[in-house]
């Protein structure tokens, strides 16, 4: 067959485990790398679960990275709970409890994940370093652009009974929670910037109609205030990764290199697998993660 | 749909003036003391990239796809011109080069690329690679037409393709890879031999919870059953994709019983009839069935179309039409002197794809069909729209190389 690639697909030992949190769990699929040199937790966008960050989290692997991919509490996938449920601050606690789960960790959070993310790493967790993908800051915004309502300003007698958020039903307890933790607008995450005392690395695209650079920019400076900050920019790039793997590649190996570099790697060059090596990795791993 | 950097931007005509850097980006891995933090910036998307992993794709302004389309497939043959000799060559016979593709101004012109016949991806990829810096992945026809044809796919090819799928199945069926589970009657990966439908669905497993119910060579018909019985129960969409014969297996296989799948989902057939030819039956009739045994409304049984040499889905919306996305370009033409035949008209179908990087996405194909150009939908797009009639026999084949006689007269853009 002509359809493997060239290197070796990347060997790991692979595993699916529950870490408790609260009342319940999330489900953790443990990928560990021969040759292993850092561990990462992984935190998926809103909506997706952790089997659906394969691509990412095969490219952390072939770097040598432990991957501990999850589904979140109140989330989809097989974490406790409903999705209807779902709310930013159930999130924070689930990367809270990874943490001291799985202590010494790398933080790699995607999208809406980093908003919970900031917050835990301003409350203190041990996270040696975090890596903010696409993060979203101004969660307010960001949901009026995909739902075209600005439903934070309105009056919660004036909701709908539920949300549909890119295909997932979501009662009011997601924008409760939003409001009522201070993880709704900018001025919330500016606050939990100036508490973040581990390096972070944020990848962001210059043209995401979801997330404003500037508003990124204004984060990463109240992070570097007490913090080592990078800011990389990807040209051109939008919001939905899931679109154009081209896209998605571009900014994932950045997280890579940046992850590399957050352990120690003045000058990372991230070993890439091909795309036909994801298809031919991913295909071997439909029995443990269909 | 636009590109914006704090300002609003029209959808531009000249895709290279999109792609650069900052004029003064900021100084990268140095502390810049007004920021506080450090800075880095990579290499931009590219204009095509960029419009993949765009919203609304269906929602353009068939200008502004003119102008997409004439710009990339400029750059696209810009690249196969300068890496790909042979067919640099084969251009040069039909006069067509680099000032040709400077001159690419608008839809008419596009008709003068010189294109590749499938005959010239038989056997080997010797004939049409473009060499470029990422490796390629060879995969091939079914076989059934005879000779199989061979593709050569770099990374960057693969993953457009894999985007171009994402784009229409999210645009006009409604397919979230985040929730629809995805069926396939299909081999798993180490029985997929090079055949490229079938490597296909196994590479819907990167961005979809999907299974494969094919093994050797066998529609595993009482899993699949037992399967769509249990997600029936549940609230997931499900995308059950498939030829159309094993399809119709599966019909065969409920018999009486009913499936009722839940909302959102739909039935995509994928690689036509093949060997068995002989059982087809009417569209009518095959989405009647399929949407009777799994409870479905008949707009969501859909077709979709591919051929191993072309890097670019088309997909069926609601009402049946298959749509263009808008950096594919499509003509029905005259066999025997390429001209283009007018909207409606049956004809040898030929595409400009500029999405492949590692060979010419300037295809003529061996099917036979119809293109409207500009058609308004009653699914609301508006957009170019192509109708798959049937393969050109071998007889006509035969025929259309005889009557193609000397080129004078006829545009150039003749079949290697």
């Amino acid at each position: 067959m002509t359809l493997l690639p060239g290197r070796p697909v990347v060997d790991v030992a692979s595993s699916v485990g529950r870490v408790p949190v609260g009342d319940g769990w999330v489900r953790v699929l443990d990928d560990v790398p021969a040759d292993c040199r850092g561990q990462v937790v992984v935190a998926s966008p809103f909506g997706m679960q952790g089997r659906d960050l394969f691509p990412l989290s095969y490219l952390l692997n072939a770097n040598g990275f432990r991957t501990l991919r999850f589904d979140g509490r109140d989330s989809v996938g097989q974490g406790s709970g409903r999705m209807v449920d779902h709310t930013l601050s159930a999130l924070v606690a689930d990367l809270a409890a990874l943490d001291r789960h799985h202590p010494g960790s790398l933080l790699l959070a995607v999208s809406l994940a980093g908003r919970s993310a900031l917050r835990c790493l301003a409350r203190g967790a041990g996270y040696r370093a975090a890596v903010l993908v696409t993060p979203v800051v101004d969660a307010r915004r960001t949901v009026e652009q995909v739902l075209g309502v600005d439903h934070v300003g309105v009056p919660q007698d004036d909701w709908p009974a539920t949300f549909e958020v890119m295909g997932h039903v979501l009662n009011h307890r997601f924008l409760r929670d939003c409001i009522d933790a201070g993880l709704v607008d900018l001025p919330g995450s500016l606050a939990d910037a100036g508490g973040v005392a581990a390096p972070v690395t944020v990848v962001a695209g210059e043209d995401d109609p979801w997330v404003r650079l500037a508003d990124v920019e204004a984060v990463a400076r109240a992070m570097a205030a007490r913090a080592p900050v990078r800011l990389v920019r990807v040209p051109a790039a939008s919001h939905e990764l899931t679109k154009n793997p081209v896209v998605a590649k571009r900014f994932f190996v950045e997280a890579v290199r940046e992850a590399l570099r957050l352990l120690g790697d003045p000058a990372p060059e991230p070993v890439v697998p091909t795309f036909a090596e994801l298809i031919a990795a991913r295909s071997r791993r439909a029995e443990l993660e269909p | 749909m636009e590109r914006s950097t704090g300002e609003t931007r029209s959808v531009v005509a000249d895709a290279s003036s999109l792609v650069s850097l900052p004029e003064d980006p900021p100084p990268s891995g140095r502390d810049v003391s007004s920021t506080g933090y450090k800075t880095g910036v990579v290499e931009a998307v590219s204009y095509l990239d960029w419009l993949l992993s765009s919203s609304d794709l269906f929602a353009l302004h068939p200008e502004a796809i003119d102008d997409i389309r004439c710009s990339l497939m400029g750059e696209s043959l810009a690249h196969h011109l300068a890496a790909n000799d042979r067919y640099r060559a084969y251009a040069a016979r039909s006069g067509f080069g680099p000032e040709q593709v400077e001159g690419i101004a608008g839809p008419d012109d596009l008709l003068r690329v010189p294109l590749l016949t499938t005959m010239v991806f038989k056997a080997t990829t010797s004939r049409v690679a473009t060499p470029t810096a990422e490796p390629a992945t060879s995969t091939t026809s079914s076989g059934t037409q005879g000779t199989l044809s061979v593709v050569p796919r770099d990374d960057t090819t693969l993953m457009r393709f894999f985007a171009s799928i994402a784009a229409s199945s999210r645009e006009l069926c409604g397919v979230e890879s985040t929730r629809h589970v995805v069926l396939t009657l299909a081999p798993p990966f180490e029985q997929v031999d090079d055949v490229w439908l079938a490597y296909v669905m196994c590479g819907l497993g990167l961005s979809h919870r999907t299974t494969a119910y094919v093994d050797g060579g066998v529609l595993l018909l009482d899993r699949l059953l037992h399967d769509l019985g249990v997600l029936a129960k549940g609230d997931d969409p499900v995308a059950l994709v498939g030829p159309p014969a094993l399809l119709l297996d599966v019909v065969e296989g409920l018999g009486r019983e009913r499936v009722p799948l839940p909302e959102g989902s739909l039935v995509l057939a994928v690689g036509g009839w093949k060997r068995r030819r002989g059982e087809a039956v009417g569209r009518a009739t095959f989405d009647g069935r399929l949407a009777a045994a799994l409870g479905l409304p008949v707009t969501a049984v859909r077709d979709v179309f591919n051929m191993v040499e072309l890097n670019t889905v088309v997909v069926e919306c609601a009402e049946k039409r298959k749509h263009l996305p808008p950096w594919l370009t499509a003509h029905a033409r005259e066999p025997a002197t390429l001209e283009p035949v007018p909207d409606g008209e049956l004809g040898v179908l030929t595409f400009l794809d500029p999405t492949p990087t590692s060979f010419p996405g300037a295809i003529l194909s061996d099917d036979l069909g119809r293109v409207w150009h500009r058609h308004a939908c009653g699914c609301g797009i508006t957009s170019d729209v192509v109708d798959i009639v049937r393969r050109v026999a071998r007889t006509e084949s035969r025929g259309c190389a005889m009557r193609v006689g000397p080129r004078s007269g006829a545009r150039a853009g003749g079949r290697s």
